[in-house]
Order: structure tokens, then sequence, then C-alpha cells
């Protein structure tokens, strides 16, 4: 009995060392993401792209990027939690369905569009890119493999898809944390977004890789 | 649900082609305006690069783009120093030594957006009278 009760705490521990972090940053991007939603264009990210905020189809690709984005990060939350699973499973099941919808009529395309114009050299627009394509993907997966009833790749695909929508929370991170390491600016942005993009793909892969013994298969079914 | 895919597929599709063509656009206009390639640009004296001095041409068209009426100071160059092995400056090299990145300072609320570079206001009528008394410009043409 003591021994399953410190396995419990101990488990319970472990996870919310893992998933506060995530909440709260989740939480602040998109509380300060809320100030867009002026519409003023005195924001220093969209000063620096004001000729770019010219263009209306660039803008309202934009304003929808970060509506989806936001959406995306705090209804994903949702679909992680094993207590709304069992208990509320109406609730996973429409919001999954609200996320898949989103990602893929929305932040994905947008998501790829704006890559065109990211900030950085070519190599940071192609990654830009990339990623757009991995969470489309990714997500679109997820989808079919539900609708197969294959759970496992299910769930498989849509840790994937989760960690392309966070690389917008653990870019924030690195970049601050870089920023005190004293590296200029440029370069603190794209060792961040390097490291934020391929750091997720692989600390998602790890994950798969020590969970499932079925991994490799995930990728087949 | 698979309709869905195949109409998100399609707008991605869509998107990407869009992105494609407005970035090829943007680019031209950014040439039209004289912001993204080859400015005009004066030819340095050895003496000038030393000195590290913003041109007065190029400071103007980044601030004022639209603008159709145009100076152009033209300074004269000595023909040792147009012979002589300094290297022409890029434009890009002329555009960040006009506008310095300034000391950021990332403020935590900010964690929303990537606390992105902004560029000093550039001292464009400091650096044009400064310009101006050392080059000495012999001829002032206004063109329409």
């Amino acid at each position: 009995m003591f021994s399953s009760t410190q396995q419990f705490f101990k488990s319970y521990f472990v996870q919310s060392l893992f998933w506060i972090p995530i909440i709260f940053f989740s939480g602040l991007l998109v509380f300060n993401t809320l100030p867009y939603f002026t519409f003023s264009k005195e924001y220093r990210f969209i000063q620096e792209r004001i000729l770019l905020f010219q263009l209306p189809f660039y803008s309202f690709c934009f304003y929808t990027h970060i509506a989806a984005g936001s959406f995306c990060i705090v209804s994903a939350l949702l679909q992680f939690s094993s207590t709304i699973l069992k208990s509320r499973k109406k609730i996973h099941v429409w919001s999954g369905r609200i996320y898949v919808l989103v990602v893929l009529l929305i932040g994905a395309p947008t998501g790829m569009f704006m890559a065109f114009f990211a900030k950085g050299s070519n190599m940071e627009r192609g990654l830009f890119m990339v990623m757009a394509l991995i969470w489309f993907y990714s997500t679109a997966r997820g989808l079919q493999t539900v609708l197969e009833k294959n759970i496992l790749a299910h769930k498989q695909w849509m840790m994937r898809s989760y960690a392309m929508a966070m690389t917008a929370v653990t870019f924030r991170i690195y970049h601050i944390l870089f920023y005190y390491f004293g590296w200029s600016h440029l370069e603190n942005y794209e060792i961040s977004l390097w490291i934020s993009v391929v750091g997720n793909i692989v600390f998602t892969e790890v994950i798969l890789f020590f969970r499932d013994k079925k991994y490799i298969q995930s990728f087949t079914s | 649900m698979k309709s869905i895919i195949v109409i998100s597929t399609l707008l991605f599709v869509i998107a990407s082609f869009m992105g494609i063509a407005n970035y090829v656009q943007h680019n031209q206009s950014l040439s039209e305006k004289g912001l993204y390639a080859s400015p005009q640009v004066p030819t340095f004296t050895s003496a000038e690069e030393e000195t590290e001095q913003s041109l007065p041409t190029v400071a103007k068209q980044l601030q004022e783009p639209n603008t159709k009426v145009r100076e152009e100071v033209v300074v004269p160059v000595p023909k040792k120093s147009a012979k002589s092995k300094t290297k022409k400056k890029e434009p890009q090299e002329v555009y960040h030594a006009a506008k310095k990145p300034r000391e950021r300072e990332i403020n935590f609320k900010e964690f929303s957006r990537a606390p992105l570079d902004d560029y000093e206001a550039l001292p464009a009528q400091a650096t044009e009278v400064e310009v101006a008394e050392s080059t000495k410009p012999t001829k002032v043409e206004e063109v329409k």
C-alpha cells in the first residue's frame, strides 16, 4: 500500500514538474498575445514589419494565425489530461475536433504563408516552412488514425502535432535564456529557433520511443 | 471528415503559392522604392571609409521612400582615390551602417512576442550636415 502511494506521488510530482511550467508559459503566451487584438500598429513586432503589414493579406494571416495559435495551445492542454479523457470524453472529442480544424484550416496554412516573410536567412524561412508542414501533416495523420480507431498511432501523431504548436513557447524560453549569454540578437534568434524546433521534435520522439514498444509502427500505420 | 483533409491540403498548397507570389511581389516593390536592392551609393574615398560616415542620399531614401523630389549630392572623386584599392561598400553594408541595432532589454512581460531587434531612428539630419560639411559638395541637383 505504502509503495503504491509513494509511486503515485512520485509520478504525480514528476508530471507536475513537466506540466506546471508548460501551463504557466502557455498561459503567459496567450495572455500577452491579447493586446494584438486591439489592432494597434504600435507594437514592436508590427513596427519592425510595417511594410509587410501594408499587405492586407499578410495582416489577415497574422491576426488569424495568432488567434488560431493561442486557441491551439490552450485546447491542446485539455487533450493531454487523462482525467478529462476518462470522465469527460465528450470534452476531449469536441476540443480535439476544434483543434484539428483550427490547425488544418487556419494555423498551418497561415503559418506557411507567413514563413516566406520570416525574419532571418533563407535557412530560417525554410525551417518555418518545414515546421508548418510537419504541424499540418502530423495533425492530419492524427485525425486519419483516430478515424481508423488506431488510438496508439493517434496519440503519437497528436503528440508530434502538439510539439510543433509548442515551438512558439519554447522559442521564447530559449530566447530569453540565451539573452543572458550575451549573444548578439540575430545569433540568439537563429539559435533559439533551431533549438526550439529540432529540440521539440527530438524530445517528442525520445518520449515516444521509450513509451511505446510499437514506436516504429506508428510511422506506417 | 476525410473531406476536411482534402480541403485543408488544398488550402495549404494555395497558401504556399500565395506566399511565393506575395514574396516576389513584395521584394519587387521594395526594390522599386530603393529600400531593398541596389540603392544609389556614391563612391567612398579612403578617408571617408576610415571615418565611417553615413551616406546622405541613402539615409534620405530610407526615410522618405515615396518622395518624388530627390536631392542628389554629387561628390567629386579624385582620380587617385577612384583608382585606389579600397573596395566599394556594398548597399547592405551602407544600410546597416546607417541603421545600427541598439542594445536591447528583454522584458519578461513581452514573452508573447519574440524580442525582436529594432533600430534606432536614423540621425538623418545630423549625418547629412556632417557629411555635407566634410565632403563639400560642388553641385546640388533637383531631380523630379
